[in-house]
């Protein structure tokens, strides 16, 4: 089988351009991920600069509104800039120092992930280039003006949809054009091979952490691990750690959009196989593979593809994946807000709107939910939306 | 061996001439009244581009040529149509470039044998990769050509795997950068192609980013096609396309097969 395949999806589908820094990412990551200094220095930023391990935190007014099943949250909106986003970031800036890149470019949509970039870029004094859609510079304009406060370029990008497909597609240009100089810290699970393999690996750290704290707080495994899938990061990252773990049941959680009507960003529930920036995987597309503009609350869940290792694990029946619409997001995000005192990212929000499908479930069941991003990103959207 | 539909561009004394257009653009009439007056010019090889909503190797001006002909609700069998009737007339080959997500649907074989029976020659697909052999096995087995994409960054190994599937032509890109893009390095380019002929024995044509007779002329003696995609689907987007198309290119021509 070729490399980077998972099942049926993953593979390499980029220009020949690209495939050189590819293979050389690809290399020099197996050589170094199990290294001892590449182990400590990476765990020294996630101990003294993300703030890890987060913790993972018992819901009591939540589990006792819902009169069931044990909640849990794991906190990745705990980390430095408010989002599980950092994991993946810090540990592609080192990668790319150790590739001799001095220059960084990524996408964002909600903009956690061109925050958490820009981030690591001014600690590490590394050039960085945001690449974002204009639909979501309107929708996340906080994100915006910290990204440039970290020293961080935004370019905004107004063909096609002007969201994070497009974004993706303008760094993939810039890549293609500064590839000798250029690191490109895409930000999900996404992308051509290794991409999904190392933004994994990189995220799995909450699902690392997760197992231990599991043992010592719940004294087993729990029963249920819930997460938002935009491209799939957060999700992969909690899951991966309990594949092997049968019991578990893992959810993903889709963004249906507005309606069922709607085109939302379910590319598993509602989408079929394609290829689309450098994977196979399941996307929203028409029956002649052009790619369908979505619609989602979240600017984060608003895309039309999903990491091919998601679209595997849906093949084989080890995840389970839901869709749960705009307004039921909406809810949990105030709910939570007001029981926990914990606002949600929009994105965790459908994570957490899930909570209501298993509420009758029994009081032993334990249900982690990961609580991938804080919401103050969200505040505005959510104020206009309320208007 | 070298191949049958690539035959005159690889045997003739003179290098060929590959323009490129995108599909239906800047609608369906022009394109293929442009489709004729690029043959009757005696194009070697003409390149159709599919239009894809996220042509990711593309510069600005044949994304909003694909986004163009995607919003007027561009149709696959329209086209395979307009390819249909030109071959009852010319006999030029044409080969479909794009991106692997157009040529998949219903499904890849499918696919293969709707553009066989049109007409194509073969497929040019950006962002398939070598080692998907056995999608390229397909294209083969539909007795389509299959067009291999090399870079400045293609390492060694990269081209003698990629040349593996035995190609039957090979397609160099001048720069790292999109189409349409202008950091043309000719010492580079020239030296890329040189490596590169001593390696084959099927035609080598060349493109991204040349426009004028003073680019042709740096290449043409290292390349046996010179491609020339957006200032000609640039002057498609122009009033009165197919006068100025044909005064813009006849020079060009004149110049590569000079
Ligand atoms: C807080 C938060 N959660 C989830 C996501 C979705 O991304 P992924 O599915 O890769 O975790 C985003 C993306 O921006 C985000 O900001």
């Amino acid at each position: 089988m070729n490399k980077g395949y998972f099942g049926k999806y993953g593979g390499t589908f980029i220009p020949e351009t690209l495939s050189h820094a590819c293979e050389e990412l690809d290399k020099l990551y197996a050589e170094i991920k199990d290294t001892d200094e590449f182990k400590s220095e990476l765990n020294d930023i996630y101990v003294n600069y993300v703030g890890r391990p987060s913790p993972l935190y018992f819901a009591e007014s939540l589990t006792e509104y819902y009169g069931g099943p044990k909640i849990w949250f794991k906190r990745e909106d705990l980390n430095h800039t408010g989002a599980h986003k950092i994991n993946n970031t810090v540990g592609q800036a080192l990668l790319a120092k150790k590739l001799g890149k001095k220059r960084i470019i990524a996408e964002t949509g909600a903009g956690q992930h061109g925050v958490a970039t820009a981030t690591i870029c001014a600690k590490l004094n590394l050039d960085c280039v945001i690449y974002m859609g204009q639909t979501d510079i309107e929708r996340q304009e906080l994100n915006v003006f910290k990204i440039k406060t970290l020293g961080a370029e935004v370019i905004p990008v107004t063909s096609g949809t002007a969201t994070l497909k497009d974004a993706l597609n303008e760094s993939i240009r810039d890549w293609v054009t500064n590839v000798e100089d250029t690191h490109y810290i895409i930000g999900s699970v996404t992308g051509p091979h290794p991409y999904p393999t190392i933004v994994r690996d990189f995220n799995a750290i909450s699902g690392k952490e997760l197992k231990h704290q599991a043992l010592e707080q719940i004294n087993k495994l729990p029963d249920m691990i819930v997460a938002c899938v935009g491209g799939g990061s957060n999700a992969m990252g909690v899951f991966h750690p309990f594949i092997e773990d049968k019991d578990v049941a893992l959810i993903g959680v889709e963004a249906g959009g507005n309606s069922s009507m709607d085109v939302g960003g379910a590319s598993i529930n509602d989408g079929s196989q394609g290829v689309l920036h450098g994977a196979k995987t399941k996307i929203l597309q028409t029956n002649t593979g052009d790619i369908l503009e979505t619609n989602s609350i979240s600017a984060g869940l608003d895309y039309p593809g999903v990491g091919p290792e998601h679209a595997h694990l849906a093949d084989i029946k080890r995840a389970e994946y839901v869709k749960i619409y705009d307004q039921e997001a909406l809810d949990a995000f105030y709910l939570v807000s007001r029981k926990e005192g914990i606002i949600p990212a929009l994105e965790t929000a459908h994570a957490l709107a899930y909570l209501e499908k298993v509420k009758t479930l029994s009081t032993d069941v334990n249900i982690v939910v990961n609580m991938s991003g804080r919401g103050d990103k969200d505040l505005y959207s959510v104020m206009n939306n309320d208007k | 061996m070298i191949n049958k539909t690539f035959k005159n561009i690889k045997t003739n004394k003179a290098t060929g001439f590959v323009p490129y257009i995108v599909a239906h653009y800047p609608n369906r009439d022009t394109f293929k009244e442009a489709l004729t007056l690029l043959a009757e010019l005696n194009a070697d090889v003409i390149e159709i581009g599919i239009p894809f909503t996220d042509p990711i190797a593309e510069g600005k001006v044949i994304e909003k040529a694909h986004h163009k002909v995607l919003e007027d609700n561009f149709n696959i069998s329209d086209l395979l149509d307009d390819v249909k009737d030109f071959k009852s007339k010319f006999d030029t080959p044409l080969i479909a470039m794009g991106y692997t997500n157009s040529f998949i649907n219903p499904d890849q074989e499918s696919f293969c044998q709707n553009a066989k029976n049109a007409g194509f020659d073969g497929f040019l697909i950006v962002d398939m990769p070598y080692v998907e052999h056995e999608m390229i096995e397909i294209i083969k087995n539909n007795d389509l050509e299959f067009v291999q994409l090399l870079a400045p960054t293609s390492t060694d190994k990269t081209i003698t795997n990629c040349l593996a599937n035995e190609p039957a032509m090979v397609y160099y890109i001048t720069q790292r950068g999109v189409t349409g893009s202008g950091n043309l390095d000719y010492a580079e380019i020239t030296e890329n192609l040189m490596a590169i002929r001593n390696k084959i024995n099927v035609p080598l044509v060349t493109g991204f980013g040349i426009k004028t007779t003073e680019h042709v002329n740096q290449f043409k003696n290292f390349t046996d096609g010179i491609v020339i995609g957006s200032s000609i689907v640039d002057i498609l987007s122009k009033p009165n396309p197919l006068i100025t198309l044909e005064n813009y290119i006849s020079p060009l021509i004149k110049e590569i097969k000079a």
